[in-house]
């Protein structure tokens, strides 16, 4: 199981729900989000993808925060540790699980609701729809 | 006042040295020799208009390192051609013409140069090969300018004293590893003879060290006590002021306070704001003045690493620090700092490149744009991973560059102007503000800095 089984996942589950753009490596300044999508709702998603590592995803969400509406992280389901859930929590960030045979689940945790840059996430938009 | 040193590292930064928006921005010009060997003429030219002191780096240490690193690669890397090295045209001229023997053997025998150069078979300096390579460093620094320039250009220049350096640099190799002492004892016996040779100049001792050398700091001041150096060129290897603990800061601190004891003057070659506020005055200025390049250099590896991909950057004068500007964004923007033109003067900024951004886009959110401007790129990783980053657009890095210049100079404006307690009260209050908002992470070496220099505090 690796990383690429996650996006992987994450993207058919969101092509199925009807997401209007889904682009996978999405820039977003000097990192990039491992698949940038826009819902039915028009709202922006940036999810960042880990098999493990969930501190280092924590922190590279805080830059898609500048430019998303939604931020998660996806990773497999397993045990994750209360206190990197309470981490998860504090910065706002959702949690979706990949099972083993590939499927995602609902939303574990849900976004707070976040309030990007306007010029950040226009600028955000316009990558996912040039790589979609 | 503290002096401000700027390094001229390539002839394209030219623009940020001249004209007369830059032209009060800085105090000395650092050189290094390679420039000043490769292209003699086009560094006479430069100075002659910049009117500036500078001195010229002969960066003997260069070649105490693996050759590697003296290399290029010459290989075809789009047909997969596997690497292929070779020297560097700019360096061989360097060593072969300009600094000759034992540097020009280094080149030849591909093998950097080892102490056993400088010493004989019972360990002690030869003084014979310590006055060769005194005499070649001395007159490199003094005279390629001057031999090199045809009759034409030397009118054209004008009073060609101008292009007599400030100061001339003794041959000087890295402290590092186990046989920094044996290097320490050349660098001394290099020092005292370029006093004996160019007796009616000003003589510095190149003093490059890695971090660890710190702790023999007593030994090394009392080494240079007897010597008692006009002046010291400070370089430690990648000491990055805003990683730096209590105690690496402390015994830095302890280490300025020896040497301003036994050498006439003190510069950190690259330093930031925590160098910059040991300047001041109330502290006894334990340095004279501190160095930095263009929007670059406040640290800096004496053996070099790839520079990496360039990324759009944003020095915020509160943190003093230069952030990535992704990071930048997301400390100013939950703020509202960028609300409004008054916000934006208040908070982040009002240096006159700020300032110009402000009038000519006419609101806060837009001329904050223009730092991060920037194209995306796709990089293939040697892991076959390909990633999607931006890339910032040439217009951005000037922009960047030039604000990071005002507010290095208004960093040395401050030292003069408030006194040492209200700065470290600033440092702490930005430390509160913005830690409190959860970016602990950019501001963290605030309080560090606070903390440790409080003990310096005047009573």
């Amino acid at each position: 199981m690796n990383e690429r089984t996650i996006v992987t996942a994450v993207v058919n589950a969101l092509v199925c729900r009807g997401f209007k753009y889904v682009a996978t490596e999405v820039a977003n300044f000097y990192r990039s989000a491992d698949i940038g999508a826009i819902d039915n709702e028009g709202n922006i998603w940036a999810i960042e993808c880990k098999v493990s590592n969930i501190g280092r995803a924590i922190k590279q969400s805080k830059t898609h925060k500048l430019s998303a509406d939604k931020v998660f992280i996806a990773t497999f389901r397993k045990n994750i540790r209360e206190d990197t859930l309470s981490r998860i929590r504090e910065a706002g960030i959702g949690l979706l699980y990949v099972t083993a045979d590939g499927l995602m689940s609902e939303p574990i945790e849900e976004p707070k609701e976040n309030r990007p840059w306007n010029l950040a996430r226009e600028r955000f938009l316009a990558r996912i729809m040039e790589g979609d | 006042m503290a002096t401000r040193i700027y390094h001229y590292n390539t002839h394209a930064e030219k623009r940020y040295f001249l004209g007369p928006q830059h032209h009060g921005l800085y105090d000395m010009v650092a050189l290094n020799g390679n420039i000043v060997s490769n292209t003699p003429e086009g560094v006479a030219g430069f100075l002659a208009t910049a009117g500036k002191d500078f001195y010229i780096d002969p960066q003997t240490h260069a070649f105490q390192h693996a050759t590697i690193h003296l290399k290029r690669d010459i290989s075809d890397k789009e047909a997969g051609e596997p690497p292929e090295y070779e020297f560097k045209p700019s360096i061989v001229k360097l060593a072969k013409e300009r600094l000759e023997r034992p540097f020009a053997d280094v080149i030849q025998n591909d093998r950097p140069i080892s102490p056993i150069a400088f010493l004989d078979d019972s360990n002690n300096i030869r003084n014979d090969v310590v006055d060769l390579v005194c005499n070649r460093v001395g007159y490199f620094q003094l005279n390629t300018m001057l031999v090199e320039l045809d009759d034409e250009a030397k009118e054209l220049i004008g009073d060609i004293s101008r292009l007599r350096p400030k100061f001339l640099i003794a041959p000087y190799f890295c402290m590092a590893a186990r046989t920094w002492r044996e290097w320490f004892k050349i660098n001394v016996a290099c020092y005292k003879r370029m006093r004996e040779l160019f007796e009616d100049l000003p003589i510095y001792f190149g003093l490059v060290l890695s971090r660890d050398r710190l702790n023999d700091r007593d030994e090394i001041i009392k080494a240079l006590s007897l010597v008692k150096p006009h002046g010291v060129l400070l370089w430690i290897d990648e000491f990055v002021e805003e990683m730096l603990g209590r105690s690496e800061i402390d015994s830095y601190v302890n280490f300025l306070q020896g040497l301003k004891r036994v050498a006439g003057t003190t510069y950190n070659s690259h330093g930031g704001y925590l160098s910059i506020l040991l300047c001041h005055s109330e502290v006894g200025g334990l340095l004279d003045g501190v160095g930095h390049a263009m929007n670059y250099g406040e640290h800096r590896a004496i053996v070099p690493i790839g520079g990496g991909l360039p990324m759009a950057q944003f020095y915020l004068l509160s943190v003093h620090s230069r952030l990535r500007y992704a990071d930048a964004a997301s400390i100013i923007q939950p703020k509202g700092w960028l609300n409004s033109i008054e916000q934006y003067r208040e908070n982040i900024c009002k240096c006159h490149q700020c300032q110009e951004l402000l009038k000519e886009k006419g609101g806060a959110e837009a001329a904050f744009a223009e730092y991060g401007k920037s194209n995306p790129v796709t990089i293939t990783r040697r892991s076959g991973t390909i990633v999607r980053l931006e890339y910032p657009t040439k217009g951005a890095k000037q922009v960047a560059t030039r604000h990071y210049l005002y507010n290095k100079a208004k960093e040395f404006e401050n030292i003069e102007e408030k006194n040492f307690r209200e700065l470290l009260i600033e440092l702490n209050n930005t430390y509160n503000a913005i830690s409190s908002d959860g970016g602990e992470d950019f501001v963290r070496h605030l309080f560090t800095w606070h903390e440790a220099l409080g003990g310096l505090m005047p009573h």
